[in-house]
């Protein structure tokens, strides 16, 4: 930009000068450079001449300056005649492109001349020259190459140069600036003559050209991609391949022409893959190419492709396929058996697995296996004949070994024994671990304890997705081996079943199975929680397991994430082979959502919320608690009544002493120690006087001291019959009780029944109160000795005891006949009385 | 037509019953650069061949002008006569009785009849280009058999031939019709060339002529 401006400013100074001058059209001044385009860095010299007929210089001094762009520089002023001439030496210019002016210091400085500097650096010799001819129309020949790594900042000009030899013809095309290839048409090159190529870089520093390059148009032509016309076999000549090709279509004259020609070979199962490509130097397409060396009975795959001289390569043909010839296979199948069955009936099921060992060839696309019992494969004593890698079949008895054999439509293979072998049930495996190597395979890794009979390892394993036994693979180790790289067509994402036989010197050991993935990922699925049971504050999820083929990886387990409104997330690992988990401290108050994680190792996935609620009591709580209850008041209710019968006579004899029975009673047998024993108990109980007051003690073994001056108790050892009885007399003729209708009643506990001679426990003292008369609803306690009283007629006021049905009071009857019947009743009678 | 080139087609056509009676010398084998330049040769004429077609399609887009002979329907002789086109020279294999000097003279002077009617036409039509190109890499290699063998320069007379097929293209179906015969006859030059290259293969050079 500045220059721009600069050479403005010069062209208008040099307008302005000429305009004032219309006579005389030279410039003020002269500036000169040893040279306007010069190396970048060089030295630059310039000189300004002043003219004696400018203005700006008559009759007054002139003091000359140098500017390079906007920038001043020190000039040298020499002084000659005129003392207007001035010298500037740049002692390296380093700009591309500047421009160098002259000013005379007036006032204003004034420009009085300048001069363009370009500078740069002479062109390399273009590199790397090289031509590629077209054969396919237009034909043409296209040559490219490297222009230098050097900027030269000044325009190049690259012409291509050809020499045609043979016509002495010269052709020179000048290209387009920044472009570094050129097709030269079918008119400047001769297909079969040599022709010298070279590029010349040309600048205003300089010249360059590359070196030439001598070739044959032809020989550098890039041909089609030829044609396999047809593969066959060589008659008579195992393992080989007659190829006929041409080229193509558009290129077929050239086919008297010698091609170097490149073979690939592979068989078209792909196991097998020529590495190198073979070459085959000097062919002509129309003759056959043989291919030996070659798999028998293989098919293969056949490209070519193909260059001429030193040309460069066609691209690879199409495939094509030819099969060279069969012959009976050879070498030794690897086999793997597996035993099972009755062992009582001597006959075992056999899984024989089998591969080909690295020996092996099957020599023909179409082989088959026979398992035989003989060596000699026959009809007789085939067991089974297939074209698969397994067979399954029941051992004949007595058989110890079974032969294997391939066989295909030129002949069969030596047998492979295979010896049977009883499973074993030591098991010398731990620790087997399974690791993806990468996509297509597993590296199987175990630990073995050592045996000296064991001999090696089995590797077996199989997609477990599928049946099919045809897929099982197995591998053969050796002992000292623990770890393998299994290598096949492992799915991603699909379980495979991976198992490690040790393998002894008279049988196979018992395996060890893991589950393995090549490459896992987040499962497909989340099982469906279910809601199981639910507590007061607890809730129990369950779900079912997982199809195998949507778990996508090992489960590494099931994560629970529930929440309520308030409350923050909380998370609940449950054990992968469980498949249930418990939610603890739960609220009723609001209800809970919840949803289950599922992860692998290769990712994780969430499943759809669930929603519930923990309800205060729910039906199965009052259940529950119903259920409970009633349980509880049943044993209650048992307990009860079993300690009811079992104290029955106690608790008679407590609610109901035995009432002596006079007619049967001595005073002997009435005393005891044990009623003397009583008395503590009824100081403690002392009873109400208002009771009390029909309770009559006749004889006390223990005199109390606070009734020492009760006459009762003088009296009562007067009528020493009584004993310690205590008989409650609440129906004392004439006795209304209290002011209610209910009668009270006193008695005294024993811990034994009445008629006990000795009873040991101390009295009670108890008091109850009843509406009803004592006797008559508890008949059945009744003494039936008195029974044998005999009475025609009881009147009802005197039946006390007794269930008879008899006991029918008689209104009106003497009551006097009655206590004459009971002389010691008649005597308390009188004792009250008298007390009263 | 130039009377150089109709004097040594002329004489290609009365050679073989012109040297009737030469005498037979011992034979040998031809040079290396001989018999490479006439592999070239026939390479470059089956090109040519196979370009025809293409050139024929590409040029020629009037409807009854077509290369296949049985759909030919119209008379082109006197079209062929007014426009000076001279017939394809006829070729024999070399043999004691067309020498290979007059064998390879009638090739290059086909070729250069070609070359020339194909230059004067290639600047009225597209797609003709690459014949031309491959005539002339066709002469070039003539020329080398020529200097293998140590031929003579028979046909220097054919030097600055020019041909007044321009001057006589005066309408676009001249230029169709010019086109059209020339590459027939073209074509019907090149199977004589080819024929007479591969039985070249088997020719052996009289002693006398190849070592001068």
């Amino acid at each position: 930009m500045i220059s721009t401006w600069v050479s403005v400013i010069v062209m208008l100074v040099a307008f302005v000068n000429g305009a004032r001058n219309e006579d005389d059209i030279q410039p003020c001044a002269e500036v000169q450079t040893s040279s306007s385009v010069v190396p970048l860095g060089s030295p630059v010299t310039a000189t300004c001449v002043i003219r004696d007929g400018c203005h700006l210089v008559i009759g007054q001094a002139v003091h000359i300056e140098w500017r390079l762009g906007d920038r001043s520089l020190p000039g040298s002023q020499v002084a000659n005649e005129s003392g207007r001439f001035s010298e500037v030496v740049i002692p390296s210019f380093n700009h591309t492109r500047e421009f160098l002016t002259c000013c005379v210091r007036a006032s204003p400085v004034q420009v009085v001349g300048g001069v363009e500097i370009r500078a740069g650096y002479p062109p390399e010799a273009p590199q790397n020259l090289s031509c590629q001819t077209n054969l396919t129309t237009p034909e043409t020949l296209t040559c490219s190459w490297d222009p230098g790594q050097q900027e030269t900042h000044l325009r190049t000009k690259y012409t291509l140069h050809i020499k045609i030899w043979d016509s002495n013809e010269n052709h020179t095309y000048e290209l387009l600036p920044g472009v570094h290839r050129y097709t030269i048409p079918r008119s400047g090159f001769v297909l079969f003559s040599d022709m010298e190529i070279y590029v010349k870089a040309v600048n205003e520093l300089g010249e360059a050209a590359s070196a030439p390059i001598v070739l044959e148009p032809v020989s550098a032509a890039k041909f089609d991609p030829p044609t396999i016309v047809k593969v066959q076999v060589v008659p008579k000549k195992f393992g080989c391949l007659k190829l006929s090709w041409s080229l193509s279509q558009q290129q077929a004259w050239m086919r008297d022409y010698r091609f170097n020609l490149e073979v690939q070979l592979k068989t078209a199962d792909n196991s097998q893959r020529s590495e190198q490509p073979i070459l085959v130097s000097r062919v002509r397409p129309t003759r056959s190419v043989d291919q030996c060396r070659l798999l028998h009975g293989t098919q293969y795959l056949v490209q070519i492709r193909v260059r001429y001289q030193q040309g460069p390569w066609s691209e690879w043909s199409s495939s094509r396929a030819g099969v060279t010839l069969e012959s009976a296979p050879t070498g030794r199948l690897d086999s793997w058996m597996k035993a099972s069955g009755d062992h009582m009936h001597k006959q075992l099921n056999i899984h024989l697995f089998w591969k080909p060992s690295k020996q092996f060839r099957a020599n023909a696309q179409n082989v088959s296996y026979i398992v035989s019992v003989k060596r000699v494969p026959g009809e007789k004593g085939k067991l089974c004949s297939t074209k698969g890698n397994y067979c399954t079949f029941k051992l004949p008895e007595k058989a110890k070994k079974v032969y294997l054999s391939a066989i295909n439509a030129a002949g069969k293979s030596l047998p492979t024994e295979v010896r049977i072998y009883l499973p074993k049930a030591p098991s010398v495996i731990s620790d087997v671990t399974v690791l993806p190597h990468d996509d297509r395979s597993l590296l199987v890794q175990w630990r073995s304890l050592v045996s000296s009979s064991l001999t090696g390892f089995v590797v077996e394993w199989r997609p477990l997705l599928e049946t099919d036994l045809s897929l099982t693979q197995f591998e053969i180790t050796d002992r000292n081996q623990t770890q393998f790289l299994t290598t096949g067509s492992f799915e991603p994402y699909k379980p495979y079943g991976i198992s490690v036989y040790p393998r002894f010197k008279d049988g196979i050991g018992l395996p060890q199975t893991v589950n393995a993935y090549s490459r896992q990922k987040a499962p497909s699925m989340v099982p469906e929680i279910q809601i199981n049971k639910i507590w007061q504050s607890q809730i129990e999820l369950t779900w079912e397991e997982m199809p195998l083929d949507q778990r996508n990886g090992i489960i590494q387990n099931y994560k629970i994430f529930y929440w309520d409104k308030k409350g923050p997330i909380k998370v609940v690992n449950a054990d992968p082979e469980e498949r249930r988990v418990v939610l603890k401290d739960l609220n009723n108050v609001s209800p809970y959502k919840a949803f289950m994680m599922v992860s692998t190792f290769g990712g994780s996935l969430n499943g759809s919320t669930i929603h519930f609620e923990i309800e205060a009591l729910d039906a199965v709580a009052v259940v529950m608690i119903v259920t409970l209850s009633g349980v509880g008041l049943s044993f209650l209710i048992v307990f009860i009544v079993l300690t009811y019968f079992r104290n029955q006579q106690r608790l008679k004899g407590q609610f109901w002493p035995a009432v002596p029975d006079p007619a049967n009673s001595s005073i002997r047998r009435w005393t005891s120690e044990s009623t003397q024993d009583s008395h503590l108990s009824w100081d403690n109980e002392e009873p109400d006087p208002m009771y009390l007051s029909h309770l009559s003690f006749l004889d006390l073994p223990v005199k109390l001291s606070k009734e020492d001056d009760d006459p009762w108790l003088s009296n009562a050892e007067d009528t020493s019959d009584l004993g310690e009885s205590i008989c409650d007399s609440p129906f004392i003729r004439g006795y209304s009780g209290s002011n209610s209708d209910s009668v009270p009643y006193a008695t005294v506990i024993f811990s034994g029944p009445c008629n006990s001679p000795t009873p040991k426990e101390a009295h009670v003292y108890l008091r109850s109160e009843s509406t009803q008369p004592l006797l008559e609803t508890e008949e059945s306690f009744s003494p039936k000795c008195y029974h044998n009283v005999a009475s025609d007629r009881m009147p009802s006021d005197q039946c006390f005891f007794g269930p008879s049905h008899d006991c029918v009071p008689e209104k009106g009857a003497d009551p006097g006949i009655l206590w004459d019947d009971f002389p010691f009743l008649r005597a308390l009678a009188l004792n009250d009385t008298q007390n009263d | 037509m130039n009377s150089a080139i109709a004097l040594v087609l002329l004489l290609c056509f009365l050679s073989p019953h012109l040297v009737l009676s030469a005498p037979v010398g011992s034979l040998a084998e031809p040079p290396p650069a001989f018999t490479e330049a006439a592999e070239h040769a026939k390479t470059l004429v089956e090109k040519i061949l196979k370009d025809i077609p293409a050139a024929h399609s590409a040029a020629i887009t009037t409807e009854g002008l077509t290369l296949d002979p049985s759909a030919q329907t119209t008379n082109l002789q006197m079209m062929m006569t007014s426009l000076g086109i001279p017939p394809a020279p006829v070729l024999k294999p070399p043999s004691e009785s067309f020498t290979l000097d007059v064998w390879v003279s009638c090739m290059s002077a086909g070729g250069r009849l070609y070359q020339g009617l194909l230059g004067v036409l290639s600047d009225r039509l597209s797609g003709l280009s690459n014949l031309h190109a491959d005539l002339r890499d066709l002469l070039t290699h003539i020329a080398k058999m020529k200097e293998a063998a140590q031929l003579g320069d028979g046909d220097a007379a054919d030097q600055n031939q020019s041909l007044d097929l321009a001057s006589r293209l005066h309408g676009n179906y001249e230029v169709q019709v010019a086109a059209h015969l020339t590459l027939t006859q073209l074509r019907s030059f090149c199977h004589d060339l080819m024929r007479s290259l591969r039985a070249s293969a088997a020719y052996r050079l009289p002693s006398s002529t190849g070592t001068h």
